[in-house]
């Protein structure tokens, strides 16, 4: 596909060339490209009729389905940023990303409303889409704005401009925008495709949450570029997986570790499956283990493949003809990557330090914060906190981490997040979390509490606090009560005495 | 009846607030990850003797879903009043 310049017109040249072709099935429902195209186009339009400006800043919360596709596109054709959020969250979070986008209008399913009460009664100027339930006053209807004919929407939207702002969690404690541009988008579909060698026959599995990019590029972006299909499931569940990849025949499945795992969890022979169409499995958000790739291997023929990259930079991506073990892959073509020290010098090949990226898949910078911006893209690097050393053959492969952080399932939890959260309980002194080893998941939150003096308390009250303000994957499975916390002889707390 | 019996695996696995309902949603009340609620619906399966489709576990938003399901699966769909 050439010259295209944004991320909405994939899908329109695609459905120029493939208009009869399905896009998407979900539940009883299949899309064709057309159908899409269409709906997309009287959303745009929609969104546009209730004020929506370029660059104006959509927040959308919404599970796997159809309608993220939908919406996502259509924020893009109308020249809007698209926030995507977990809808694990919780209300505080919502409300802390609402603000800090200044968002304007807020797509939402219908059944997370009650979610975001206090945010309704104190942003009245945020205009709000709900999708599915009952019409309610001040509150816009998807329904309708899909089924209202429109004109075809063009806002001249350019590589350089503004796509998405993802949030992702960040060691200050509070989330971070990461703002991505078209232009970074449709390099990375280009790259990926590529290293993958996807092509426009095969069939992809969408269970990652879409609000994530793992997911958006490779459960929708790149298959839509190709004009490939997609089958959306609503939740990950394991056997649902692999009875979809048996009746429809999927060929790209893309996953977080965990859930691989859990894939294999269910015994070979307690059901009748067949994934022999499977060819391209991808691995990422999360270390994968040598073992589970290696039974992977053993009881289905098929080499995973690891990707990596943070939300700000997404850089290697394996390749399923020339796989190393261990490894993320090397960059992808057109990215650079080096291995740097504490004093941001190069560091020769096979040594370990900070990985660094540089090229066009490099977010922009984080929103509303300069400095932290100038410090993670200092002299022209994006600077991961991830350590990782590099082969001779140029095959990355990520050793540890710089930043305090913790992979739950493949997502992204900073302890300081967690430990600001317990110190708003009053009963707290002080809090320290650490991520724990868990068979599922990889790592749970584990934290470590110290309560105020004459003050008694159980570990459980403080999961529920955390479970009221976090969403649960960052909440912890465990509080320890202690005396008082380790310290180092700058005061700090020393997490290394703590298990 | 029913409820009793999910009780007992809930509290193996879940912490929660108050009492266990028909109303008490998995995700928000029980705190559950989509890689609980595959286990929960495993255990619920072993203790009632029964298979739950991926279109019902697709479907399962709270106890009184689970409920429903069991209720139907054992009962033969027949309600029998509050268990």
């Amino acid at each position: 596909m050439e010259n295209v310049k944004s991320i909405d017109r994939i899908l329109s040249k695609t459905a120029q060339i493939l208009p009869n072709k399905t896009v998407m099935h979900y539940e009883n429902e299949s899309i064709t490209y057309g159908q899409l195209d269409k709906e997309v186009n009287n959303l745009a339009q929609g969104l546009m009729d209730l004020g929506l400006k370029p660059s104006d800043k959509v927040a959308v919360i919404l599970g796997n389905c159809p309608n993220f596709v939908r919406i996502y596109f259509a924020i893009l054709r109308a020249a809007g940023t698209v926030v995507p959020l977990n809808p694990l969250y919780k209300a505080d979070e919502i409300h802390y990303v609402l603000n800090d986008a200044e968002v304007k209008l807020l797509i939402i399913d219908q059944e997370l409303l009650p979610m975001i009460r206090e945010v309704r009664a104190e942003k009245s100027d945020l205009d709000i889409i709900a999708i599915g339930g009952t019409k309610e006053e001040g509150i816009a209807s998807f329904e309708e704005l899909l089924k209202k004919e429109a004109e075809p929407v063009d806002r001249n939207v350019e590589e350089k401009d503004l796509a998405v702002c993802i949030y992702t969690s960040g060691t200050s404690g509070r989330p971070k925008g990461a703002l991505l541009s078209h232009g970074s988008h449709i390099f990375l579909i280009n790259a990926s495709i590529k290293r993958l060698d996807l092509k426009t026959e095969d069939h992809s599995l969408c269970i990652i949450p879409l609000s994530h990019i793992f997911s958006q590029l490779t459960n929708m972006l790149m298959p839509i570029w190709l004009g490939g299909t997609i089958t959306i499931l609503p939740r990950f569940i394991p056997s649902a997986v692999l009875n979809e990849i048996t009746i429809k025949k999927i060929s790209f499945l893309s996953a977080v570790p965990a859930m691989y795992s859990a894939l294999l969890a269910i015994p070979s022979q307690d059901q009748n499956f067949n994934i022999s169409s499977l060819r391209i499995c991808v691995s990422g958000g999360a270390p994968l283990p040598l073992e589970v790739s290696n039974v992977f291997m053993e009881r289905y023929g098929i080499n995973l493949v690891e990707a990596s990259g943070p939300t700000e930079a997404v850089a290697c991506v394996g390749s399923p003809k020339a796989n190393k073990p261990g490894s993320v892959g090397p960059a992808l073509d057109g990215v650079k990557v080096k291995i740097v020290n504490d004093q941001d010098q190069d560091l020769p090949q096979g040594e370990v330090g900070e990985f660094c990226i540089q090229g066009p898949n490099v977010m922009q910078g984080y929103l509303n914060l300069p400095e932290e911006t100038a410090e993670a893209l200092k002299a022209g690097w994006f600077h991961t906190g991830d350590l990782a050393k590099i082969d001779e053959d140029g095959f990355v492969y990520i050793v540890g981490r710089k930043k305090d952080m913790i992979l739950v399932g493949g997502l992204n939890v900073y302890p300081s997040e967690v430990e600001q959260c317990l110190y708003y309980h009053p009963q707290i002194l002080e809090a320290a979390v650490i991520g724990t080893p868990d068979k599922d998941r990889g790592e749970v939150p584990k934290a470590f509490i110290v309560l105020k003096p004459g003050v008694t308390a159980e570990p459980t009250e403080f999961i529920l606090h955390c479970r009221k303000h976090l969403a649960n994957f960052k909440c912890p499975k465990q509080v320890v009560i202690l005396t008082s916390l380790p310290k180092n002889p700058t005061g700090k707390v020393d997490k290394k005495q703590l298990a | 009846m029913i409820l009793a019996r999910i009780k007992i695996i809930v509290d193996q696995q879940f912490i929660y607030e108050g009492e266990l309902n028909e109303r008490t949603r998995v995700i928000d009340d029980l705190g559950a990850d989509s890689l609980d609620i595959p286990v929960l619906v495993n255990a619920i399966e072993d203790e009632f003797g029964i298979a739950i489709s991926n279109e019902e576990l697709f479907k399962i938003r709270t106890i009184g879903n689970l409920m429903k399901i069991i209720q139907d699966k054992i009962l033969g769909g027949m309600n029998y009043g509050k268990c």
